[in-house]
């Protein structure tokens, strides 16, 4: 319904961006519609454009065809080819300037496709006019009441654009389309399609491996570094942390042992609860600014103070001469920088670095744990994160569920490998507001459509950029698994202090703004997709600021749609109804999850290379796991389980089997 | 902010050039380079507003002339530490052992 409104209210932003072609935009709107209806030969293509259908009845434009995967802008080359010809669809750019530079070349091909679109949809009229009638009537009340509320912006359509609306408007009418669509499907269609769905996704997360081992591996090896060097020194000693009630001696039992360092671990793991708890309620009550200074200051803290523990160590077993004046600079450049590139703006790589060596930090300063607590102390961790993130009333699951439903993102410190944002959106009482009043309006959709009408209402008077109608839109999943030089993954790295630990390998709850990389997932794993675009509408309004070019449009509902449409019959609708935690977007991967993975390398480290790479081994080997169990369910999951099992089992099976076995086998030079 | 630089405008750029540059100057060369580094891919976009080149090239100098004189303070620390006898046990963070 509110559709129509969107698509009116942007109507002059879809023209800045398709302004070459905008004569045509009109006409092959209509076209593609009707096209979609009679060409079940493209089953895919037809598939996405009807989707687009559906997808602006409910109000959600957006779109994007599937079959121009990866594909870079025609003029430039350049990879986030974010905008399509808004005409022929068939080729994308990066940015208006990128188009109407290629238009004096493009115009041509772009005609002829049209006339090629043209002829099918002639065919397609006699059909797809049948159908009209039996929908006639019934939205245009409630489209104009609508449409009154818009925005001055939505007013002033002019000439093509008017155009425009009114080849929009007639969409709702079509709306009985899916049930009919439905046996146009053959089964080994629905089949086919539903593999090849199947086998993106397995790409995607490979893809998503890839990119997520290289910064783990990393932080991990700083780890073992700076331990190494540590150790290297005849007189190091791990400084004792404060808050340990037990400190273990070489003469006390292993039971003084044991109940000691399950007091140690215990106060440690409150803390982590506590503060756990605390930024899920400041979430909620939306005291994001506050969240947002806890975050600065941990992360001064740990850059300034961390740091400044560090080189002491390094000075000392290196042996360096190193005046305080120096130190106290570098160290002061260091903290600035690092605070300015993770909290403002900056190059990505440096935020990157940055979050990487601030895990390998924390990491480090968690190795003057004694033994037996740390190993007590990542047991302990395992259960919270189970619990956390898989309970019903885990924390973590809460935070994930509402930031959901607040339309916000986690205010977390994220280490995304396409961007480190720190951005929790203004809480949009104005957006909201209105969003609910046009969900007022929207009851009669029925229950089931209320919440994305009332999001992508919300997207329309966002400033009315997004780009409501359909095609410049969204990317297609394979092309946004590629479209950027960069992956999707955000190492949440939220809670870098001890709470951090605790984050999950939890799908994307927010989607960087206008990143088109991070609805694919989405896409993908919504069925109903009832609440995915919230986020995205409000993303845009929050990253593109008043009036800046319009960026993505929640594809998401497409998506759903389609998925409705080839496979409604799966369990995706379990998804849908429970309003779980599947993914929004692309994976997190909380930077506490890096921390204790290198704790417990750290810790093997400090023990032999034999145990340690046998450790990392394992590690990364569990994680790949978590990733992988985390395509296969497609919701939220705790990542330390897994890994720090495997780790603590190799690590303990390495040193009382594997290094005694070396040991004696070595000097008797028996080679396996 | 997942924005990238390539797509702000140029506007933007220039106040960010801007705050980085003036920024430096309590005592924190590494934002000079972090200008630099930040603003390198976009140096030749034609809307670009010449302030910001120039920013930049202020920028290098500046992180360049800070870091000899620290480099060259380090080096006479480094040297003369012993001389200074008292003094420069107090400036050393962490004495060195056998020297």
């Amino acid at each position: 319904m509110s559709s129509l409104d969107t698509r009116g209210a942007t109507a002059p932003s879809d023209q800045t961006v398709s302004s070459p072609s905008n004569g045509l935009t009109a006409e092959s709107t209509v076209g593609d519609s009707l096209q979609s209806r009679n060409d079940p030969g493209t089953q895919l293509s037809s598939r996405t454009i009807n989707q687009n259908q559906g997808t602006q009845r409910e109000g959600n434009n957006t779109s994007n065809t599937e079959n121009n995967d990866d594909q870079p802008c025609q003029s430039c080359g350049a990879f986030p080819a974010k905008f399509q010809c808004s005409a022929c669809q068939s080729v994308r750019y990066c940015s208006q300037e990128c188009q109407a530079e290629d238009w004096g070349i493009h115009y041509r091909e772009c005609a002829e496709i049209l006339a090629a679109m043209k002829q099918e949809e002639e065919q397609g009229r006699q059909r797809s006019d049948e159908e009209r009638q039996d929908v006639e009537g019934g939205n245009s009340g409630s489209r104009d009441r609508i449409r009154s509320r818009l925005p001055p912006s939505g007013g002033n359509v002019l000439g093509e654009e008017a155009e425009n609306v009114r080849a929009v408007a007639n969409q709702p009418r079509r709306r009985p389309r899916e049930p009919r669509r439905r046996p146009q499907l053959t089964p080994e269609q629905r089949a086919a399609y539903e593999e090849a769905e199947r086998i993106a996704d397995m790409k995607f997360y490979m893809l998503q491996i890839y990119k997520i081992i290289k910064p783990v591996v990393v932080c991990i090896c700083l780890s073992i570094l700076w331990v190494k060097i540590s150790m290297a020194g005849s007189d190091y000693r791990p400084t004792q942390s404060s808050y340990t009630v037990y400190r273990e001696s070489p003469t006390s039992t292993p039971s003084q042992n044991f109940l000691g360092s399950l007091a140690n671990a215990g106060i440690i793991i409150g803390q982590i609860v506590v503060v756990t708890i605390i930024i899920v309620i400041l979430f909620k009550r939306g005291h994001i600014k506050v969240l947002i200074g806890f975050f600065m200051i941990v992360v001064a803290m740990l850059l300034g103070f961390m740091g400044y523990i560090l080189i002491l160590n390094l000075i000392q077993v290196l042996r360096i001469p190193l005046d305080y004046l120096t130190m106290s600079f570098a160290l002061w450049n260091f903290a600035v920088t690092g605070l300015l590139s993770v909290f403002w703006k900056g190059p990505m790589w440096l935020q990157q670095v940055y979050l990487t060596i601030m895990s390998s930090l924390m990491a480090f300063s968690l190795t003057g744990l004694a033994e037996w607590t740390t190993w007590m102390l990542l047991a302990l961790l395992v259960v919270w994160d189970l619990i956390a993130v898989l309970c019903p009333f885990g924390p973590l699951k809460i935070l994930v569920e509402s930031s959901r439903n607040q339309n916000q993102e986690v205010p977390a410190l994220l280490y995304t490998v396409n961007a480190v944002w720190f951005m929790a959106s203004p809480p949009n009482s104005v957006l909201d507001r209105e969003a609910n009043r046009v969900k007022e309006l929207n009851e009669t959709m029925g229950a089931s459509f209320e919440r994305d009408s009332n999001t992508s209402s919300s997207t329309v008077y966002s400033g009315g950029h997004s780009r409501a109608a359909g095609r410049e839109g969204g990317a297609s999943i394979s092309s946004s698994h590629t479209s950027g030089p960069d992956p999707m993954f955000n190492i949440g790295s939220s809670r870098i202090s001890r709470t951090s630990s605790t984050i999950a390998l939890v799908p994307n709850t927010a989607a960087a703004p206008g990143d088109s990389n991070n609805f694919e997932m989405r896409e993908r794993t919504r069925s109903g997709g009832s609440s995915t675009s919230p986020l995205i509408g409000l993303n845009d309004s929050a990253g593109n600021g008043a009036g800046s070019v319009p960026r993505q449009p929640p594809s998401a509902r497409q998506r759903g749609d389609e998925r409705d449409v080839g496979s409604r019959n799966q369990a995706q609708d379990e998804h849908e109804e429970d309003g779980d935690d599947d993914d929004d977007g692309g994976l997190k991967l909380g930077l506490g999850d890096f921390v204790f993975y290198s704790v417990l390398i750290a810790r093997a480290a400090m023990f032999d290379w034999v145990t340690t790479m046998c450790c990392t081994v394992a590690v990364l080997t569990g994680m790949n796991a978590t990733i992988f169990l985390l395509a296969i369910y497609q919701k939220a999951l705790p990542a330390l389980p897994i890994s720090i099992c495997f780790g603590m089992l190799f690590y303990f099976a390495t040193r009382f089997a594997l290094v005694p076995f070396l040991a004696a086998i070595g000097p008797s030079q028996v080679f396996i | 902010m997942a924005k990238t630089i390539e797509k702000m405008s140029a506007v933007k750029i220039l106040t960010i050039s801007k705050k980085l540059f003036f920024g430096g100057f309590c005592l924190l060369p590494f934002l000079w380079v972090y200008n630099i580094l930040y603003i390198w891919p976009v140096r030749n976009r034609s809307d670009l507003n010449p302030k910001v080149r120039q920013y930049l090239l202020m920028s290098g100098i500046m992180a360049a002339v800070l870091f000899v004189i620290f480099a060259a303070w380090f080096g006479v620390f480094v040297n003369h530490r012993l001389q200074w006898g008292e003094t420069g046990d107090l400036l050393t963070v962490v004495l060195v052992k056998g020297v």
